[in-house]
């Protein structure tokens, strides 16, 4: 596995960004595919904000987000310390729904589940929300 | 590295068959920006404009967050009031302490 990348930064929506770009320098120059980086963006992007607005809620905390390599799949770690919040036991939206009767929200979790190949919530030794999101392929040949 | 992405909301009008007003977003659309994009759109609406058209072509990144944009404003030119999706999150003024089951993650 190659050495982890790792961002420890305040819990913020404006931070986003910077979460975003942080994992995606760690994948390109691991020689990753376009198209499944941007796959894991979009999804460590949604655990990212939900952390934010359903973790933490406004207040003050910190995201740490820790980018590795295994082989070809691309593991992103994010930790936390906000209340226990495990998106992967939401329940599975109904994207068929017209856009009447579908409620505001629901799809960020739907998007992680659809772009990652794993998706795995744990609490840490210390107390920590781990989520895991687990891309395989992702690596092009060296 | 870099720090917050802007992202730009630059309105134009033009005159077709009928007035149509152009949204047009640059940049990254994520949960720090979307609200900002509903309230133009609310705007918009309440000063008049009925035929809206997006133009996302120079929008690099859209999370969850721009879809509900999306759906808000969809909702907005049919003459509906959708809810705030910030008093969802947040409860009123970021102020919610407890996780409610109205609770929608996106």
């Amino acid at each position: 596995m190659d050495g982890p990348s790792y961002l420890r930064i305040a819990a913020d929506l404006k931070n986003l960004a910077t979460i975003r770009h942080f994992v995606e320098g760690v994948a390109r120059r691991g020689n990753g595919n376009p198209q499944a980086i941007t796959d894991v963006l979009i999804a460590t992007n949604e655990a990212a904000t939900n952390v934010i607005l359903h973790g933490y809620q406004g207040q003050p905390g910190v995201i740490e987000v820790e980018v590795a390599y295994d082989q070809d799949t691309l593991v992103v770690y994010l930790r936390d310390r906000a209340p226990r919040f495990d998106p992967t036991s939401t329940p599975a939206l109904d994207v068929r729904l017209p856009l009447e009767q579908r409620p505001l929200g629901g799809m960020g979790v739907h998007m992680m589940r659809q772009l990652a190949d794993e998706l795995i919530y744990r609490t840490t030794d210390d107390g920590r929300n781990e989520l895991v999101l687990v891309k395989k392929g992702v690596r092009e040949s060296r | 590295m870099k720090a917050w992405y802007q992202m730009a909301i630059v309105i134009h009008q033009v005159q077709a068959r009928v007035p149509v007003t152009i949204m047009q977003l640059h940049g990254e659309l994520d949960a720090s920006h979307y609200l900002d994009v509903i309230a133009q759109a609310r705007e918009l609406y309440a000063a008049g404009t009925r035929h809206l058209l997006l133009d996302l072509s120079d929008l690099s990144f859209m999370a969850s967050s721009g879809l509900v944009a999306l759906h808000s404003i969809a909702l907005i030119m049919r003459g509906e009031n959708p809810p705030d999706p910030a008093q969802e999150a947040w409860g009123v003024a970021g102020s919610r302490t407890a996780r409610s089951s109205t609770h929608n993650p996106r």
